[in-house]
């Protein structure tokens, strides 16, 4: 068993420096506990979203469609503020996200354990341990995702501590790039269909999810004006 | 000196309120008065450092040492300074050198009755927290025994107040992670209000969010909130 500390000082002293600290977290969590893939997540009061590392391609594919519904073990951890886990997907398991579910075994994923991030009684997200063999984690896994998490925080902390108080460190705010688009095309919609930003991007992620395609893609269509997701007549 | 059994009692005591929900303010006022119980002084205060240098009074036994120390922060002269610039302890300081050294403050001290003052520094390693003085209406030194006791108690309330700091630091990082992918987030939305309300494309719509907050001193995420719930429209920014 690694302790929290120890996971720090291997991942810092790894002289990958190029490489953002979320993400080294995720590919050694990922090696660590020998699961298909590991992804972190911030998440704010708000509700606002933010990837912000993952072990490789099938982590990303995850988290991008934990993103694009809206739903998944990892949004719910984080809003629940305690550990998700479901051992397997593939009975007639119930879970509160369905459609992240059968996505999820699509990808070869039948396990999957989310455990939020927590400092000081503030919530700020999670990390999503993705399995693709059944069962629960033994006792010593378990300490290990823990101990993971506890590593995600000081991470999280460490990064942000070098910062003015109201910007997001590079390595955080990096991978939010990809998705400034989603963001955008809420707040454009928000404009063109006369609600509330919330619900717009309900519109957004229901008709990606209807057309089975990316939310990303679906944002990019809407900003340019080649997909219209609102009435004729509110238009100018 | 105090008995063995009563010191032990203390640390229990102190060691007790480190834990579960810590308040610094009662942790402070229960050091200061086991510290005047185990050394046999009068009253007792602490002064801790803040942000920039500042000083606070933050704990007394009586009303007439807090009052000797808000005089000694007024002066800027007085024991408990020099043990803060120094992280050592200022104590058995001779009369008469110690109405030449601190003069107004000495004056303050025999006017309410106290005859000697005593500055035990609160630190770990190189950071000094603060200090805690001891004030005695007879003129007594404290013996070796009387200052490690004291130390060792400064020791413990400092232990106390660094683990506080750090964790109410975190805490504040916290919340700054949340406000800033908040912000992020809004901005962005900003710029597709603009893009749909104004016709203009992603980089002129932040240029002209920018422009306006430089014009106006104000933030771009506070600008980008009132654009988000329409109470800043296109022409309200490019107005000058």
């Amino acid at each position: 068993m690694r302790t929290m500390a120890q996971i720090l000082t291997a991942i810092t002293t790894r002289g990958e420096a190029d490489r953002p600290l979320p993400e080294l977290l995720c590919v050694e969590c990922a090696h660590a506990l020998s699961v298909a893939a590991v992804a972190m997540t911030l998440m704010s009061e708000a509700g606002h979203q933010a990837v912000i590392g993952s072990s490789g391609p099938l982590a990303s594919r995850l988290e991008e469609i934990q993103f694009d519904l809206g739903e998944g073990p990892g949004l719910e951890a984080s809003r629940a503020q305690h550990t998700i886990a479901h051992d397997d997907l593939t009975g007639a398991v119930l879970t509160p996200w369905p459609s992240f579910a059968s996505a999820a075994l699509a990808e070869g994923i039948v396990a999957v354990t989310a455990v939020p991030l927590r400092l000081s009684g503030v919530g700020l997200g999670s990390l999503c341990v993705y399995r693709s063999s059944r069962g629960p984690l033994d006792q010593h896994r378990t300490a290990t995702t823990h101990a993971y998490a506890g590593a995600a925080v000081g991470i999280l902390v460490h990064l942000q501590d070098q910062m003015w108080p109201e910007t997001l460190h590079p390595d955080l705010d990096e991978p939010m790039v990809y998705r400034a688009v989603v963001h955008q095309a809420t707040g454009f919609l928000a404009v063109k269909a006369s609600v509330g930003t919330v619900d717009a991007l309900l519109l957004l992620r229901a008709h990606a999810f209807a057309t089975d395609q990316a939310l990303v893609h679906i944002a990019r269509e809407v900003l340019s004006g080649r997909l219209r997701l609102h009435p004729e007549a509110d238009d100018d | 000196m105090a008995s063995e059994q009563r010191l032990t009692q203390v640390f229990v005591e102190l060691a007790d309120t480190l834990i579960d929900e810590f308040d610094a303010l009662d942790f402070l006022s229960t050091l200061t008065e086991r510290t005047v119980e185990l050394l046999a002084a009068d009253a007792a205060g602490v002064i801790l450092t803040a942000a920039h240098g500042v000083l606070h009074v933050v704990a007394s036994t009586s009303d007439r040492a807090q009052v000797l120390e808000l005089l000694e922060l007024q002066n800027d002269e007085g024991p408990c300074l020099d043990c803060l610039a120094t992280g050592r302890a200022v104590v058995n300081v001779p009369s008469d050198r110690f109405r030449a050294r601190w003069p107004r403050f000495s004056a303050a001290v025999e006017e309410v009755g106290f005859r000697s003052a005593h500055a035990i520094p609160l630190r770990l390693r190189n950071s000094v927290v603060g200090a805690m003085n001891l004030f005695c209406h007879a003129d007594s030194p404290l013996s070796d025994g009387d200052l490690a006791v004291g130390q060792a108690l400064a020791d413990v309330a400092t232990i106390g107040l660094l683990q506080e700091r750090a964790v109410r630091q975190a805490g504040l990082i916290a919340e700054q992670l949340q406000t800033a992918l908040d912000n992020r987030v809004l901005i962005e939305q900003a710029k597709g209000v603009l893009m749909a309300s104004a016709g203009i494309d992603v980089d002129d719509a932040f240029q002209l969010m920018r422009a306006y907050s430089r014009r106006h001193r104000q933030a771009v995420k506070d600008v980008a909130r009132r654009v988000v719930e329409r109470r800043l429209t296109e022409a309200d920014l490019r107005r000058s």
